[in-house]
């Protein structure tokens, strides 16, 4: 099946067209500046070489109808008609309580991505945009919603749940999400793959570390606790982010820093993290280039993602009791060494025991536990477009 | 040594003369509601009954100056003069981090607990007057302060940093301190010694477990991580605290609900935690029999504790390398029979284990896992007023022999 696939941000819409069977990856690019006046399409055939194409692009129809145009285009497109395109599926941030899975887009799927907004209100909107400006550019084709938070859906009330008063879970639907759902579902399911195991009879750890980063507990199947909460801030820290921290520091800084609330809320999500600890970068790479040239800041940064990264090992293996596989993935899980050894070192009495030299495998699937260790640990790429994609056909077979 | 215990709030002063050699509770009491017209003492002699004597209790001095007279009054005393009070430690919140033990109070010390005003502002401005009432009072004997964040000094950065800006370390303090500093020395040490192993040999991982409760990871010695943050809101969700939650939270209630900061710090201290969460009440026992009864957000409550606290141990054990002691305690821990197998339950792959009949055992020192195990898990009675007592005794000793 080719599907198309759509990320659609407030003024971008990315999008990759794929092939399902073959797991191709036929074009891809994003239209970038919506509604500006310098608006443009950065396209890239399988061949690898982006071009780019300024545009009058006023909103998302517009948006879409010009990737179409340009997938079907004689010179820089990879389909003859946009008849070819079977299915459309859209990244949703937030599906709330009420998407445990995909699901095909209706009426009444699109009333609960809107009754999702409040709980989202950066991602959701756009998302609904980039989808009906799809119904509209391409009404015979099915379209399918891909939540970032549906896997993490099957959580028990003990993983989920706050200590807050109730009304406020009632009132608001104040519970941990979870995100990254897409990811840590693919990465899981792969690792079962690889290791010739079935899916439903394991104890995962997926570790996604990227500018963003979570952890999610995956026992049997299913996904038991995860690190982020009701917003992608929560859990170990990240690039700009500060992930868990007592939540009374937010009020103590609020008064000591004069900050209302916009402003604490862009303290805690662009200017802390290992960018805010460092004052260099929220990059990985840079931040530890620094510490091996002896930045004493890069280096503690490092250390505390490392050790923050651990303890939820420890902890969620102790929630499962026990753990079968620890997966890492993502844009820091795939290619750092040193981190991945800095957080499953010493971890020997949980079954897990790192190989030195596998570790230093970049970006590929790998084992990189050692022979005798009795617990794998593994590297696998996340590939989240391809996720949407195959999940959208899932949903497109089934329907 | 005969040492007096003193743990001043703003509106009251709670008292313990102790002797140190045999650990015995000479007296105890509290005075309340100082400076209003109906303030009194409640005191209680070694042998257990409390009497209420109604009095003019102006301030802390005021206050101060009554515990030593009733303290040898000839009806309710146990001393003959104020002469026999060798000593006086003071319970203090916040040491900063200039305070990794206890300290004899100078003026230089005055000024650090002063320092810290801002990081405990409900707790170290009475801590500090009931100081100076103290000095005034028995100007000649040995005060010293004794802080609950002391014993979590000895963290490393990467436990005790949060990831924000690092500004906000340099020119607050803004930092992971812990609390039940004391309670947490206490019991681990005297795990060590009911296990007959040296402190500073093991892993241990203690639960105070209470009202607020937080749990702490000891290695060789030395507290390497604990659940507390800056301030004691942090952690597992407690009696009326939230305990950890997505930061991201705070501000979406306070938009939500219209609250200030004031507001929002009220709800996640007061009317939060198993409290808010069940609406039946910040008691644990409250909380089992609503449960028994069939509540659902009761046992749910029950439950999100439970998990949380094994959560902790667990990402603890991950931060040693390993565990060898797993140590209850405080009113739930040292108590609560189902809270503990629940914690426990799903550690048995780390062969971490409870006996379910030595698991029935309440507010004694006990080993409650099977003989055996790899790591231990047991119950031990916290006591902070005797190990502010002990902490006293020690440094006072130690001042008196350099003099000497």
């Amino acid at each position: 099946m080719k599907v198309l696939i759509i990320n659609a941000g407030s003024s971008s819409l990315k999008y990759q067209f794929l092939r399902t069977m073959s797991k191709d990856v036929l074009a891809k690019g994003a239209v970038e500046r919506i509604g500006l006046d310098d608006a443009f399409i950065k396209h890239t055939k399988d061949d690898g070489k982006p071009v780019v194409i300024p545009s009058v692009i006023t909103n998302h129809k517009q948006a879409i109808e010009l990737v179409i145009k340009v997938l079907t285009d004689k010179e820089h497109g990879v389909i003859k008609s946009m008849k070819e395109i079977e299915a459309v599926g859209h990244r949703v941030v937030h599906g709330g309580e009420k998407f445990s899975s995909s699901a095909l887009i209706t009426p009444e799927v699109k009333v609960a991505i809107k009754a999702c907004y409040a709980l989202a209100p950066l991602h959701n909107p756009p998302n609904m945009v980039g989808i009906e400006a799809c119904a509209e550019a391409m009404p015979k084709v099915p379209q399918i919603a891909v939540f970032d938070t549906a896997f993490h859906q099957t959580m028990p009330a003990k993983a989920f749940m706050y200590a807050l008063p109730y009304e406020l879970y009632e009132e608001y639907k104040v519970r941990r999400y979870g995100f990254h759902g897409t990811s840590h579902g693919y990465v899981a399911r792969r690792a079962a793959e690889i290791l010739g195991k079935p899916f439903n009879s394991l104890k995962i750890i997926t570790c996604h570390l990227g500018n963003g980063s979570s952890i999610a507990a995956i026992d049997n199947g299913k996904c038991v606790d995860t690190s982020m909460g009701l917003t992608p801030l929560a859990g170990v820290c990240m690039g700009t982010r500060c992930g868990d921290i007592d939540p009374a520091i937010v009020t103590f800084l609020m008064g000591k820093e004069g900050l209302d609330t916009k402003g604490i809320d862009n303290l805690m999500n662009k200017k802390s993290g290992v960018l805010g600890l460092t004052g260099l970068s929220s990059d990985f790479r840079d931040v530890e280039a620094a510490a091996e040239a002896g930045n004493t800041k890069a280096e503690l940064a490092l250390q505390m993602f490392e050790y923050q990264c651990k303890k939820y090992i420890g902890s969620y293996a102790a929630s499962m009791g026990g753990v079968d596989v620890v997966v890492f993935t993502a844009g820091i899980g795939e290619n750092t060494p040193r981190v991945r050894k800095g957080i499953v070192d010493e971890l020997e009495f949980l079954g897990l025991k790192l190989d030195h030299d596998r570790n230093q495998v970049k970006g590929k699937d790998a084992i990189i536990s050692t022979d005798d260790s009795k617990s794998v640990i593994m590297v696998v790429p996340t590939n989240e477009e391809m996720a949407i994609a195959m999940e959208t056909e899932r949903i497109c077979m089934t329907c | 040594m005969k040492v007096l215990v003193i743990n001043a709030g703003s509106s009251s002063i709670k008292y313990q003369l102790l002797k140190t050699k045999t650990k015995e509770v000479l007296a105890k009491g509290i005075v309340e509601r100082i400076g209003l017209d109906d303030a009194f003492i409640k005191h209680a002699k070694d042998d257990g009954e409390s009497v209420v004597i109604p009095s003019v209790v102006a301030d802390h001095k005021d206050a101060i100056a009554l515990v030593i007279k009733t303290l040898i009054s000839k009806e309710h005393g146990v001393i003959k003069s104020m002469k026999e009070i060798e000593a006086v430690g003071h319970r203090v919140v916040h040491g900063g981090e200039k305070f990794k033990s206890s300290a004899i109070i100078t003026p230089e010390v005055k000024m650090t607990i002063r320092n810290c005003f801002s990081l405990a502002p409900l707790h170290n401005p009475p801590n500090l007057i009931g100081i100076e009432a103290c000095e005034e009072a028995v100007p000649n004997v040995p005060q010293v302060a004794v802080f609950d964040t002391a014993f979590h000094q000895s963290m490393p950065p990467k436990a005790y940093m949060y990831a924000l800006p690092y500004e906000v370390y340099e020119e607050y303090k803004v930092r992971r301190y812990g609390f039940h500093g004391t309670s947490h020395g206490y019991v681990a040490k005297r795990a060590a010694e009911i296990l007959g192993k040296p402190y500073n040999a093991l892993k241990i991982i203690t639960c105070h477990l209470g009202n607020g409760s937080s749990i702490a990871a000891i290695k060789d010695g030395h507290c390497v991580d604990t659940s507390m943050g800056l301030t004691p809101l942090a952690g597992v969700c407690m009696g009326t605290r939230c305990g950890d939650i997505d930061p991201a939270i705070v501000t979406f209630i306070m938009e939500k609900e219209g609250l200030d900061a004031k507001g929002i710090d009220n709800l996640m201290n007061k009317k939060s935690g198993v409290l808010g969460f069940s609406g039946v009440s910040s008691d644990f026992r409250d909380l089992e029999e609503a449960s028994a009864k069939g509540n659902n957000r009761a046992e749910l409550a029950l439950q999100m504790f439970e998990y949380q606290c094994r959560k902790y141990i667990g990402s603890y054990i991950a931060a040693m390398g390993g565990v060898d002691a797993v140590v209850f305690t405080a009113g739930i821990g040292e108590n609560q029979e189902r809270t503990r197998r629940n914690i426990i339950e799903g550690l048995e792959f780390l062969d971490i284990k409870i006996d379910p009949e030595k698991n029935k055992v309440r507010g004694k020192e006990m080993i409650i896992s099977p003989d055996n195990c790899k790591a231990a898990v047991m119950v031990v009675p916290t006591n902070e007023e005797l190990a502010i007592a002990l902490e006293t005794q020690i440094l006072v000793s130690f001042k008196t022999k350099g003099e000497k």
